[in-house]
């Protein structure tokens, strides 16, 4: 216990001793271990690729650059999000963002901490497409099987998926518009839940990324009947796209960085050219290609502007159907 | 090959050098993550992931298995001392253990706590290594309809848990899912009884409610009396249990184990909850019932038993389907996913060394943790020698640092000075509080599988009486209501239960 008490107490100073540094010119960029504040809890998704990435990026800053992963889980991520929003705009915090979540959950929602203006993004790491998977002994071979199946039978048909107004939820509802059907929506706890639920054929289908079912189609226990990608994914060659199966749309979770907005040009370049080159780090990508993470880097500005986009069709959609 | 070929394939993999070395260093590092409050086996795993993955598999998932179930043996330490829960699922361990403590038989009680989940740990992965792909079949059978069939019987059963009324009981164990409902509603994505605050919209924080009813409210308790009370116990008697101890313990640790066995091999119930159901178990079938609550011996072996006996067997979901029941087996799934291991049925024969080198180095890893904790016994009990003046602000510090880091919020700490204050007003009103961790943590999972049933059934309630196991399940429940509410048995019931009532 002894130990353990001097452990926080180092762990203190050191904590108190970054917020006493004071910030310097850019050349200098970073003095201090830089923060990714992660609203999910440690193990997720969010938080792996926030713990893969950044000893990349660390690296990429200086020889002694070093790069904190912090979880502060509450309300969906969104405490975490609104401090680093409302944080100093000195690059020394980021966030872990995951689209369409960042913004899709606080549609319909009364508070607004912050919006798509108050980040400045330093850029998107990886870009997991959605997919559709059922169970190994499932009937629907295809897309096209469970979307004749939800046409017989309007609201009939049981797709799984982790919450509301994340990346798997708002996919079915884009899809649901798209094929002018109508799903059966399963919201769980998390992905895995997800997976045990149509393993175990309590519902029909399930909606995730690839890496969320890739080990257990791998492993032969679920089937992936279709990828919401432009084209085939070369993790999974076989499966074809939601375009070849006649739904025209594409959809994908997309996870980079964010920092607040007002960051000086000359920070805002160190970061995002740092980001750029971690991303194609061949440590990165041996680590993202053995999870099935689909790498797609995209600067800051050029993602600002195609999420604006989804957003917009999401209230469009919040519109006609809203889910609360 | 046999079972013990494999055996041996496995115990050769584990007994090197190096994987004793990092089995020994994940053991000591668990134990000690346990003993503190918060801090638990999930943040630390995370922490060393980045370590792990320079490693060999096996070695990278012998160290953090060790971090995890060493987690599980340092959580009661605490709890028997000082009635401060280092892990949730020690809660129920304090319930006896700690009185036990009181009574100058602190070391009794916490040998008996590294027994039992010895015992249970060794016979956990017995099972473990001989049922995994059997039981995983199973238990994806348990679906929405069949988890909340299951966590009814067990509310129903659990009312039972208290020593006081079995009304007081149940008013107890909804105050707990009260709390428990507070936060965003998962088929909805509304938010419930958030009051505007969204600090609370994930809801309360688990370990502020323990951390609070428990700990806070024992020192505030503590406090009152100090004047009255003699000087710290001065007399510590023998520190290992006597026969007849040994003779009472093993028939608790034995259900226990079993119960535990089970709830570990359900993707979703876990250790918190196969503590607490031990203890209903025991409050039901053993011989001393009367005597729970007031420093039993089988309030601490079968709860210990059970919590250690599911964390072993919660690698039944996670190796054979793929599937984690919980946050720290999902990192322990993504350390194999980067060593290009892919979890699933086929996991044992097509990684048969990891396989059987993981259950090996658990058996080595709970006989490091018996002779890490053993001799630990004798330094433990010192603690109570610590004047109170600074024994009691000591546990508020640790208490406010373990609950802040949970989550890095100020919030949670001002949450559990609350639920302290509310937790004395219960002493004082003669309630006891153990029922609302129940409701606790069982209310919101049984609503959520309710609703996710009543969803995909369209809110048609046949899809209760579809499936055979929740039918048996349900008639189990309404068995033990009438049980229950019968007059006459009623009234011998808390002739037995609470005889000080």
């Amino acid at each position: 216990m002894k130990s353990a008490l001097r452990l926080f107490a180092a762990a203190a100073s050191i904590g108190l001793s970054c917020l006493s540094l004071p910030a310097l010119a850019a050349g200098d960029f970073p003095t201090k271990p830089l923060e990714i504040i992660v609203g999910q809890a440690a193990g997720g998704p969010t938080d792996l690729l926030a713990r893969q990435i950044a000893p990349f990026m660390a690296k990429q800053l200086g020889p002694n650059a070093s790069i904190v992963v912090l979880n502060q889980t509450g309300a969906s991520g969104i405490i975490a999000t609104t401090a680093v929003a409302k944080s100093k705009p000195d690059g020394y915090m980021m966030t872990l963002f995951s689209h369409p979540g960042l913004m899709g959950t606080l549609i319909g929602q009364d508070q607004q901490p912050y919006s798509m203006a108050s980040f400045e993004f330093v850029g998107v790491i990886t870009a997991e497409p959605s997919i559709i998977f059922v169970a190994a002994n499932s009937p629907f071979k295809t897309l096209k099987d469970m979307i004749a199946a939800a046409k017989a039978d309007p609201g009939g048909v049981t797709v799984g998926g982790a919450g509301i107004g994340n990346a798997g939820h708002l996919g079915l509802k884009l899809m649901e518009r798209k094929g002018n059907i109508t799903f059966n929506y399963i919201p769980a706890a998390g992905a895995s839940e997800t997976a045990t639920q149509v393993m175990g054929s309590h519902v029909q289908a399930g909606i995730t990324t690839v890496s969320g079912a890739l080990s257990l189609a791998n492993s032969g226990q679920v089937r992936i009947i279709g990828v919401a990608s432009a084209q085939r994914l070369a993790s999974i060659p076989d499966v074809p796209t939601f375009k070849e199966q006649g739904l025209d749309m594409e959809w994908a979770s997309v996870r980079g960085l964010a920092t607040s907005k007002g960051l000086p040009d000359d920070i805002k370049k160190k970061l995002g050219d740092a980001l750029k080159a971690a991303v194609a780090d061949p440590g990165f990508v041996d680590i993202a290609k053995k999870q099935g993470l689909e790498i797609s880097y995209m600067d800051g500005p050029t993602f600002a502007a195609s999420a604006d986009k989804d957003i917009d069709l999401l209230m469009d959609i919040w519109k006609t159907s809203p889910w609360k | 090959m046999t079972f013990i070929d494999h055996l041996a394939l496995g115990f050769a993999a584990a007994l090197t050098i190096q994987n004793l070395a990092y089995c020994f260093f994940g053991c000591l590092l668990g134990t000690m993550i346990g003993v503190l409050p918060g801090l638990g086996p999930l943040a630390t795993i995370a922490m060393l992931l980045p370590l792990s993955f320079g490693l060999d598999p096996l070695t990278a998932l012998i160290m953090l298995a060790g971090v995890y179930y060493g987690a599980q043996y340092g959580g009661s330490t605490t709890a028997i001392l000082v009635a401060l829960p280092g892990e949730t699922s020690s809660v129920v361990t304090m319930l006896d253990g700690h009185k036990m403590a009181r009574q100058g038989r602190a070391g009794v009680a916490l040998a008996t706590a590294a027994l039992a989940s010895f015992f249970a740990g060794c016979v956990g992965t017995v099972f473990l290594a001989a049922f995994a792909v059997p039981l995983s079949a199973i238990a994806l059978d348990f679906g929405p309809a069949e988890l909340f069939s299951l966590m009814a019987v067990g509310l129903i059963g659990a009312s039972a848990m208290s020593s006081s009324s079995i009304v007081k009981s149940v008013g107890m164990i909804i105050i707990g899912i009260l709390f428990g409902l507070v936060g965003t509603d998962i088929t909805s994505g509304a938010n419930r009884f958030t009051f505007g605050i969204t600090d609370l919209w994930d809801g309360v924080d688990l370990v502020t409610v323990a951390i609070g009813i428990f700990a806070f409210t024992e020192v505030i308790g503590q406090l009152e009396d100090i004047d009255t009370r003699p000087a710290p116990q001065s007399k510590i008697e023998t520190l290992m249990p006597s026969l007849s101890d040994f003779k009472r313990m093993i028939p608790a640790a034995l259900r226990g184990t079993i119960f535990g066995m089970a709830c570990g091999a359900l993707p979703g119930a876990g250790a918190t909850i196969a503590s607490f159901g031990s203890y209903t178990l025991e409050r039901r079938f053993s011989k001393y019932r009367a005597e729970l609550g007031t420093g039993a011996i089988e309030g601490v072996a079968g709860p210990e038993a059970a919590n250690n006996a599911a964390a072993q067997c919660a690698f039944i979901p996670t190796l054979t389907l793929g599937i984690p029941g919980s946050g720290t087996m999902a990192l322990l799934l993504g350390v194999m996913v980067v060593h290009n291991i892919q979890p699933g049925p086929q996991v044992i024969s097509s990684n048969p060394t990891l396989f059987w080198g993981l259950i090996a180095s658990m058996w080595i890893g709970n006989l490091i943790l018996l002779i890490l904790n053993l001799p630990l016994v004798g330094l433990w009990v010192k603690f109570l020698k610590i004047p109170y003046r600074i024994l009691y602000p000591a546990i508020l510090v640790f208490s406010c640092i373990g609950v802040y880091s949970v989550n890095y919020s100020i919030f949670d700490v001002y949450m559990t000075i609350v639920f302290g204050v509310f937790g004395y007003a219960l002493r004082k009103l003669r309630f006891e509080p153990a029922p609302i961790m129940l409701g606790f943590v069982l209310g919101p999972m049984m609503e959520q599988n309710f609703r996710t049933a009543m969803l995909i059934s369209r809110g048609d309630f046949g899809i209760f009486l579809h499936s055979p196991i929740s039918v048996v399940l349900l008639s189990l429940g309404v068995v033990l209501l009438v049980v229950m509410s019968l007059p006459a048995i009623r009234k011998r019931y808390s002739e037995i239960v609470s005889p000080e009532d």
